[in-house]
């Protein structure tokens, strides 16, 4: 199949927006067009999937079983929409079946390829890592208004559990500490999953323009309507992140060594819905506001890093975000 | 580390949670999917209760610090009973002389004077230093049930006894009040001994009417200083899943839980047991999960925990 024939289409997807045609003939050139028949499965849930499909012509329809539910129709695809983020990212299987409306007609970007993206053309797999985050954090919202919806039907405490423990609100605060303070050292911070890609150069400059806290249990980090955040890396201890509605508080995740973690509003002009409240005394490492600009301007490499890890995280995050739409229907929660 | 999976509902063979699926309890320790590297096998104990024989409020248990892969015993055993409610565990420990292999340190733990039976996956860090502190919240009876050498077998024993101490008509009540009052006396022991030191508590409890699961830790995120700072599949390992529906059955080649008008079985595990997760979920950290079967129909309560 002629890739060439789909080029103005490609400009105008989701994925692609923020690649220029030059930039697109690179795409062109290692990318596969994929043809579906009619009702043909693009996606199966729970199995593995090679990367990321972008529709080029034709609509599909998105499914997914759903523990306590039968089959749930959750979306329709379109022409420049994508799908497969998941897979592409986390490499996790398919959290949803996808079926061939009519005809479609797809670019396959493979995991591998996307990888390859990262060493030859970084800015090329920045600009369409941007574009997933973006996508991925506007999903977000609908799956917030989901549940807050399924938490205003609920009849879930908003007293704490167990209530006659927590007679009183804990002290919280944050405060700076050095590496030694810490019992930290750069060595292991270098060895560590999140950073072990990153070169001497890069992990002092991070190091540099970012501060080490140390902050007790119940500590706020980000909260609902914060406009942007800055980056935050879990060295020791955990973070617990909620959604909080009417004094009610429904759990989504909880965050280990070592996560990197930011508002949504970092990302998309919309206010921040998740709370990050330290749930375990932590040490935290933190990049200002401030600096991230100074990093982004001075260190192309470092920051594509970083915003790799950002996606990661999303990513996460709108799986947990499905997981505790069932839970909260499933489970009588902190009732 | 250990391996923990539970079981409530329609009855069920047990060779199909055990060995059927394509990530069977038994193929865990030999093939695990969560973990880079084999179990320490240190042995593997079953509990399980069902309608047919005397005495239905006591479970039948196996137990055996044999390897279950080789125990052709387990497996004739397992092809032949249909509980409606089960309890398992393997024993997992580090590479150590240390470490104590023995029959009486394998789960579930079960006194003689209750039908409550308790499973472990975790440790708690130092142990020894405050097991005998833990004496002053087990009463005499249960002390002398003690027999291995285990944290699981004391932290049990702190517990049967916190909800001994319950007189409250409502069980799921007590059982909730003892566990939180069992993670609050450990957490005093540890912060007069200074212990902070990532331990995970995730208990799991039956008595063959409810099934009880925590995903807690101690200390989550602060693992020993020359441990380095992650270790993510010891993160993951400890985790907890359940998958639900009206009976766990083969379709189209692959162990499921079967929709229908009724949600009659549950599953809780420390992993599910399909590679496909699709129908699991997993519960977050500092979690109680409770399940009940109320006219054939399973009840699931859960709870935040913040202690």
């Amino acid at each position: 199949m002629n890739i060439t024939k789909y080029e103005h289409t490609l400009l105008k997807t989701k994925a692609f927006k923020y690649l220029d045609s030059k930039e697109l003939d690179v795409i062109k050139g290692y990318c596969n067009i994929i043809i579906f028949r009619k009702s043909e499965l693009l996606f199966k849930q729970g199995k593995k999937n090679s990367g990321m499909y972008i529709i080029l012509k034709g609509s599909a329809m998105v499914v997914a079983k759903i523990l306590g539910k039968n089959i749930l129709n959750i979306a329709t695809l379109e022409e420049g929409d994508f799908f497969g983020q998941v897979s592409l990212i986390t490499k996790v299987p398919c959290a949803a079946t996808v079926i061939a409306n009519t005809e479609v007609h797809c670019l396959e970007l493979t995991a591998d390829y996307f990888d390859t993206l990262a060493i030859f053309y970084p800015e090329i797999r920045y600009s369409i890592t941007q574009a997933i985050i973006e996508n991925v954090c506007e999903s977000l919202g609908s799956l917030y208004k989901n549940i807050i919806d399924t938490m205003n039907r609920s009849e879930m405490s908003d007293k704490p559990f167990p209530e006659k423990i927590m007679t009183t609100k804990r002290n919280t605060k944050s405060e700076f500490v050095t590496f030694e303070e810490a019992n930290l050292n750069r060595t292991d911070l270098a060895k560590s999953t999140l950073f072990k890609s990153y070169t001497e150069e890069e992990l002092d400059l991070l190091i540099t323009n970012s501060e080490l806290i140390k902050v007790s249990k119940d500590y706020t980090l980000i909260t609902t309507g914060e406009e942007q955040s800055a980056y935050y890396f879990i060295i020791r201890g955990a973070i617990q992140l909620s959604i909080i509605h009417q004094k009610k508080k429904a759990k989504l995740a909880v965050l280990s060594p070592i996560s990197m973690f930011c508002s949504s509003s970092n990302i998309i002009k919309k206010t921040n819905m998740i709370h990050y409240i330290v749930c375990e005394r932590s040490i935290i490492l933190k990049i200002p506001i401030n600096k991230l600009k100074i990093i982004e301007h001075s260190n192309k490499s470092l920051w594509h890093k970083l915003s790799n890890s950002i996606c990661e995280s999303f990513v996460t995050l709108e799986l947990a975000a499905n997981k505790l739409i069932i839970r909260l229907n499933s489970e009588l929660y902190n009732r | 580390m250990c391996r923990v999976l539970s079981y409530l509902g329609y009855p069920v063979l047990v060779e199909d949670l055990l060995y059927k699926p394509d990530n069977s309890f038994i193929k865990q320790t030999y093939h695990p999917i969560y973990m880079p590297h084999l179990l320490n096998l240190a042995g593997f104990g079953l509990v399980a209760w069902n309608n047919e024989s005397p005495n239905t409020g006591l479970p039948f248990i196996y137990r055996t610090d044999q390897l279950p892969f080789y125990d052709e015993n387990l497996r004739n055993l397992t092809q032949k009973i249909e509980p409606y409610c089960l309890l398992s565990h393997i024993r997992g420990v580090a590479y150590s002389d240390k470490k104590v292999v023995s029959k009486q340190n394998v789960h579930p733990f079960m006194f003689p004077n209750t039908n409550i039976a308790l499973a472990h996956n975790g440790a708690l860090h130092q142990f020894d230093n405050m097991k005998y502190e833990l004496l002053n919240f087990i009463n005499k009876e249960n002390q002398k049930y003690i027999r291995g050498t285990t944290d699981s077998e004391w932290l049990y024993a702190v517990f049967l006894s916190q909800f001994q101490l319950l007189s409250g008509k409502d069980e799921i009540a007590n059982l909730t009040t003892a566990l939180i009052e069992t993670f609050k006396i450990i957490k005093k022991i540890r912060y007069h001994y200074n212990i902070r030191v990532n331990s995970p508590m995730n208990l799991f409890i039956s008595n063959g009417k409810f099934i009880a699961a925590t995903r807690f830790v101690f200390d989550y995120g602060w693992r020993a200083i020359h441990e380095g700072l992650e270790e993510l599949a010891h993160y993951n390992y400890h985790s907890l899943w359940y998958t639900y529906g009206e009976k766990y059955i083969l379709e189209n080649d692959e162990y499921k839980m079967k929709e229908g008008d009724k949600r009659s079985s549950i599953i809780i595990a420390s992993e599910p047991l399909t590679e496909d997760t699709t129908s699991w979920i997993e519960v977050p950290e500092y979690t109680l999960l409770i399940a009940t079967l109320e006219s054939d129909e399973i009840r699931i309560i859960s709870y935040d925990i913040d202690i």
